[in-house]
């Protein structure tokens, strides 16, 4: 069986779960080149929530599309769990974000022809763990979300603010060292954005560290501190 | 409506360009297909109806003789009728060119056709030439009129002297003139020469084969009445297109079948079509709520959609026509090829572009896409503004939707069962028709339960593969979509299948029957051209002087003819029926005693008649049944019925000694000689071309001839493995299709699965998966469907139309092969979409809403 720390080096506690310094991020070339990101440095430290603020544009996807390993940054390094993304080829990046990251989206992304167990489960299928402790873990994972109930529920089932939990569950299954949210507040309405921040809150206050692109002056205001960004660079 | 097709249709077909090519494509190809055999069939039949023509543009009677033909003097009586314009004797009959000894396919039958060339013809379409040309030469010199193109093939100049084999006699003809190439209503492939020519040529001495009847167009039918009264026996007054339409019924059941064989291709291309307005509908279930929420009506949004499947399929159906009309050169060769083997001598060497099948094709095309895209339209019309506006999974779940589809394929299933009760319907097996789209359509019905067995199972077993369960999950998760690829598959695997399993059988029984009927050790015939169209006999002197060859023990004789029997041709055959008793060669069925039998036939008007003659008339053994001879109208008595696999059109054997009474005709078509004990076979074949010579014979033994049986059978249905090639091309580019469009439809799925950390190849493999497992079912379905098709051929349609009996006999192995092919053209199918979903940017995917 293949362990789930192959891929990067085991967590330690003196490294910082992301490291971002002096990021350059560039879409295009010549006259169309669009600086997204310029010169950005961030630390995140363990069990630490925070919100990335800032207009539409701002360049807070771009960020986390570089934590999240789905990107490479044009210039500067990104850390995560230690691993400098740069140093790491398509597969390998794959398998840090895998094993290491897990990311809540606006939209939630549960892949309608899996039942919510199966949704919830994916990251350790993918990671071999073994049948029986994914069903173990996929149960707690529902019960901290208050699901348990909805197991075999399909996603097409479920109000919006349930299937948010459903991904909160599925972001956090596998005990990732850095929890993306991006906008996860944005397609639900206050009341039902309110209790899926609560349960991010209390998710960080069990230790997981989370980084949260928001809108939401009330996303914000749970967080234990935000950033402001403006046209690719950190304000403030 | 026509901003709607923009918003709903024009614009997102132009983003899925490559998917909506692969099923215009798949349209064209069975357009194509269809049109090519319909062609091809039609071309067949046409070339019968020019020899009619050639001369006879305005010849609106016809006196046609039976047998050897009818005293020549009989157009005196004919042309002193009143009303009787004109009477034009006529000699029909064939040569062969460029013969190989002990080379039954080689040579060319060329159809000869002997009129008065010194008598104006009647109509405008006689053999004009530039050329000056010495009567002499005509009448005397054996002179001849070909066309062109007859001449460019056989290289032949005017004033060439050229050889051609008369039966078993080499005979000469001199070119008297080529006709030109714009000479209109002009049989390409006919030799023109002299009557008296034709007489010598053919042995037919003061005899004709018919006369040619121009009468007063007002008085047509009391000329009918009158000539009826002056022709000799046996001969019969028809219309000129009497005759063509008896030659379209003998076909009949083979071109039904062939066609039949062909439109399946069609129906395939239709389950693309569902497939993509099926895609399109769920692809813009969105945009349909918008435009619904603004005031489209849902006839408005169902015509939209109707639209696209009509837009697809008039550009699939123009393509096809184009496609269909070069294929049609090709298709021609090998259906005339067949139909000269096996019926009568079509020489179809130009492809018919009759217009109106053009029209059949382009309305059955477009019909077909229309039909196709009704469901999925009606599906889009009838969904809610407010659940469309909201964004949803690929396709709505709806429960008990695969066992419920499934119990209405049973019930199809059952229905078909009831249908193979039914009788044909005027001999065409309509219910067994029906009863094969029933069994198409059950079987597509049963294709959504088969899937989700599928992913249950897949899933089973997938405890810790996640591209297998990805797979399994999609499979399950599009139930609809992935239904309608494997029931696609599943018909042009079963067609396949079915075809295999009916070739194999017809071939095991035709062997195991030559095995039992060809029990002669030697088989002489005219050499070249092993056809039944070919009408060569032996010369008279030949039965005698094999006879006489040290060596030869015993000898049996076989004459055959085309007579009309009942508005159809069928097949008259003589033979020594008085050895039955000694020598059975013939499967007797219901018990029939050949010993009795050789008692009671020989020298009677009894007849023994073959099973596909008893099928296709409905008569049995004390039935009487009346055929014209020479001799006047004769009633024969059947005395039995025996099994044969040589004539669909059947065979009424008489016996030699009844049929030189009554066809005053003494001559042979094929000799079967027995050898003394202890006889080399190598020398007694020598001894018998020697004793024959100059006379051109071919000798072949007992093992050959079952070999050329077996050739003739192959080559047969050669054509119909080309059809199931093209059925599956284009079930595989459905395959292609729904897997391209399930990767661009789960495109932020597959977006996802990347960020949770599934690689490239990882995302590769679950589409190659689901590919194998829509090959997997669509070739387990396939077969399935396929055996139960394969019954209803051979024990129904086969039966009803043709009149074979024919034992099932499953090629295991070929099945199980198939079932792999399948599995790998799908895969291989599926190679171009998994690269497209490996391709696909993580992070964009996901971010797209």
């Amino acid at each position: 069986m293949r362990s789930s720390r192959e891929a990067g080096a085991p967590p330690s506690a003196r490294v910082d779960p992301v490291a971002v310094r002096e990021v350059v991020k560039v879409y295009g070339t010549g006259a169309d080149a669009v600086r997204a990101l310029d010169g950005v440095s961030l630390d995140l430290a363990a069990g630490a929530m925070v919100a990335l603020v800032g207009p539409s544009g701002c360049g807070k996807s771009t960020l986390l599309n570089l934590i999240g390993c789905v990107d490479l940054p044009t210039a500067g390094e990104v850390r995560v769990d230690g691993q400098a993304t740069t140093a790491l080829d398509d597969d390998a990046l794959t398998l840090l974000r895998r094993d290491r990251v897990g990311t809540v989206f606006q939209f939630f992304q549960l892949l309608p022809a899996l039942r919510v167990a199966d949704n919830v489960a994916l990251p350790l299928v993918l990671q071999r763990v073994a049948r029986d402790e994914i069903d173990v873990r996929v149960s707690a994972a529902l019960a901290s979300v208050g699901l348990q109930e909805k197991a075999r529920a399909y996603p097409a089932e479920l109000s919006g603010g349930q299937q948010q939990r459903v991904a909160i569950a599925r972001a956090t299954v596998h005990r990732p060292a850095i929890l993306l949210a991006d906008e996860p507040t944005g397609n639900l309405d206050s009341q039902t954005g309110a209790t899926v921040l609560r349960l991010l809150r209390a998710f960080a206050d069990a230790g997981q560290t989370i980084l949260m692109a928001t809108h939401s002056d009330a996303a914000a205001a749970i967080c234990d501190r935000a950033i402001r960004m403006q046209d690719g660079r950190i304000v403030g | 409506m026509s901003s709607l097709l923009g918003a709903l249709v024009l614009g997102p077909l132009r983003g899925n360009l490559p998917r909506a090519l692969v099923t215009l494509v798949a349209v064209a190809l069975g357009v194509a297909i269809g049109l090519a055999i319909d062609l091809a069939n039609a071309t067949a039949i046409a070339s019968f109806a020019s020899s009619v023509d050639i001369i006879a543009n305005h010849v609106n009677l016809q006196v046609l003789g039976v047998g050897r033909g009818f005293d020549e003097r009989a157009i005196l009586r004919v042309a002193a009728l009143s009303g009787v314009e004109s009477a034009q004797p006529a000699i029909e009959d064939a040569v062969t060119v460029g013969a190989r000894p002990s080379d039954p396919f080689s040579g060319e039958i060329l159809r000869v056709l002997g009129v008065d060339l010194l008598q104006p013809l009647p109509g405008d379409a006689p053999p004009q030439t530039q050329q000056r040309v010495d009567p002499n030469v005509l009448v005397n010199g054996h002179g001849a009129f070909v066309s062109a193109r007859i001449a460019r093939r056989f290289g032949w100049r005017g004033g060439q002297t050229v050889h051609a084999l008369a039966g078993d006699r080499e005979v000469t003809l001199r070119i008297a003139g080529i006709l030109p190439r714009e000479t209109t209503g002009i049989d390409s492939t006919v030799v023109f020469v002299d009557v008296a020519t034709a007489q010598e040529l053919f042995g037919k001495i003061g005899l004709l084969d018919r006369i040619d009847v121009v009468a007063d167009p007002a008085r047509v039918a009391a000329v009918e009445r009158a000539l009826t009264a002056v022709i000799p026996p046996g001969a019969r007054v028809i219309r000129p297109t009497v005759r063509t339409a008896e030659i379209a019924r003998m076909l009949q059941s083979f071109r039904l079948n062939l066609s039949a064989l062909a439109w399946v291709a069609l129906l395939v291309g239709m389950y693309l079509i569902y497939n993509t307005v099926a895609i399109s509908v769920v692809q813009r279930r969105p945009e349909v709520g918008t435009v619904r929420a603004l005031g489209a009506t849902r006839g408005a949004v169902f015509r939209a959609f109707l639209a696209e499947g009509a837009l697809i399929g008039v550009a699939g159906s123009l393509l096809g026509l184009g496609l269909g009309a070069l294929l049609a050169t090709l298709s021609v060769g090998a259906v005339s090829r067949t139909v000269d083997t096996l019926y009568v001598a079509s020489h179809a060497d130009r492809v018919a572009y009759d217009p109106l099948l053009f029209l059949k094709a382009f309305v059955l095309g477009v019909a077909a896409s229309i039909l196709a895209a009704t469901f999925p339209a009606l599906d889009a019309a009838s969904t809610a503004p407010a659940i469309t506006m909201r964004t949803q999974g690929f396709e709505g779940r709806r429960p008990r939707f695969a066992p419920r589809a499934a119990l209405a394929g049973v019930g199809c299933l059952a229905l078909a069962l009831l249908c193979t009760r039914a009788p044909a319907f005027d001999g065409v097996p309509l219910f067994g028709y029906l009863a094969g789209l029933l069994v198409i359509f059950g079987g597509s019905l049963c294709a959504p339960l088969a899937v989700a067995a599928l992913a249950r199972t897949t899933n089973a077993l997938a405890a810790r593969r996640p591209t297998l369960a990805l797979a399994a999950a999609n499979l399950a998760g599009a139930p609809l979509r992935t239904s309608v690829a494997v029931a696609a598959l599943m018909i042009a695997i079963g067609m396949m299948v079915a075809v295999a399993v009916l070739v194999a059988s017809f071939r095991t029984t035709i062997v195991t029957w030559a095995d039992e009927t060809l029990s002669a050790d030697l088989f002489v015939r005219p050499e070249g051209a092993a056809a039944a169209s070919s009408d060569a006999a032996f010369s008279n002197t030949v039965v005698a002087r094999i006879r006489a060859v040290p060596g030869v023990a015993e000898i049996d004789t076989f004459r055959a003819l085309t007579v009309p029997f009942r508005g159809r041709l069928t097949n008259l055959g003589a033979t020594d029926l008085s050895v039955l008793a000694v020598r059975n060669h013939l499967r007797l069925l219901g018990g029939a005693d050949p010993v009795v039998l050789s008692r009671t036939v020989p020298g009677t008007t009894n007849v023994l008649i073959s099973e596909p003659f008893a099928t296709k008339f409905g008569v049995g053994p004390g039935d009487r049944i009346a055929l014209p001879t020479p001799s006047g109208t004769v009633t024969f008595t059947v005395a039995a019925v025996y099994n044969d696999y040589s004539s669909d059109a059947g065979i009424v054997l008489i016996d030699s000694r009844t049929y030189r009474r009554l066809f005053h005709d003494g001559s042979v078509d094929s000799i079967a000689i027995y050898a003394a004990p202890r006889t080399d076979l190598v020398h007694l074949r020598t001894a018998v071309l020697r004793a024959v010579a100059p006379l051109r014979i071919d000798v072949v033994t007992n093992r050959e001839l079952r070999d050329l049986v077996v050739r003739i059978f192959d080559r047969t249905f050669a054509i119909t493995y080309a059809l199931d090639v093209i059925a599956i091309t284009i079930a595989v580019l459905g395959v292609v299709s729904t897997l391209f469009a399930l990767v661009l439809e789960r495109r932020r799925e597959f977006g996802m699965l990347r960020y949770l950390g599934v690689r490239t190849r990882g995302v590769r493999a679950t589409v190659l998966t689901e590919a194998a497992g829509i090959g997997l079912l669509g070739g387990i379905l396939g077969v399935a469907v396929g055996m139960l098709l394969a019954l209803l051929l051979i024990f129904v349609i086969n039966r009803q139309a043709f009149g074979w009996l024919i034992e099932l006999h499953v090629p295991w192995a070929f099945l199980g092969e198939t079932i792999l092919l399948v599995v790998l053209a799908a895969v291989l199918a599926g190679v171009y979409p998994a690269g497209v979903a490996a391709r696909i940017r993580t992070a964009d995917a996901v971010r797209a809403e």
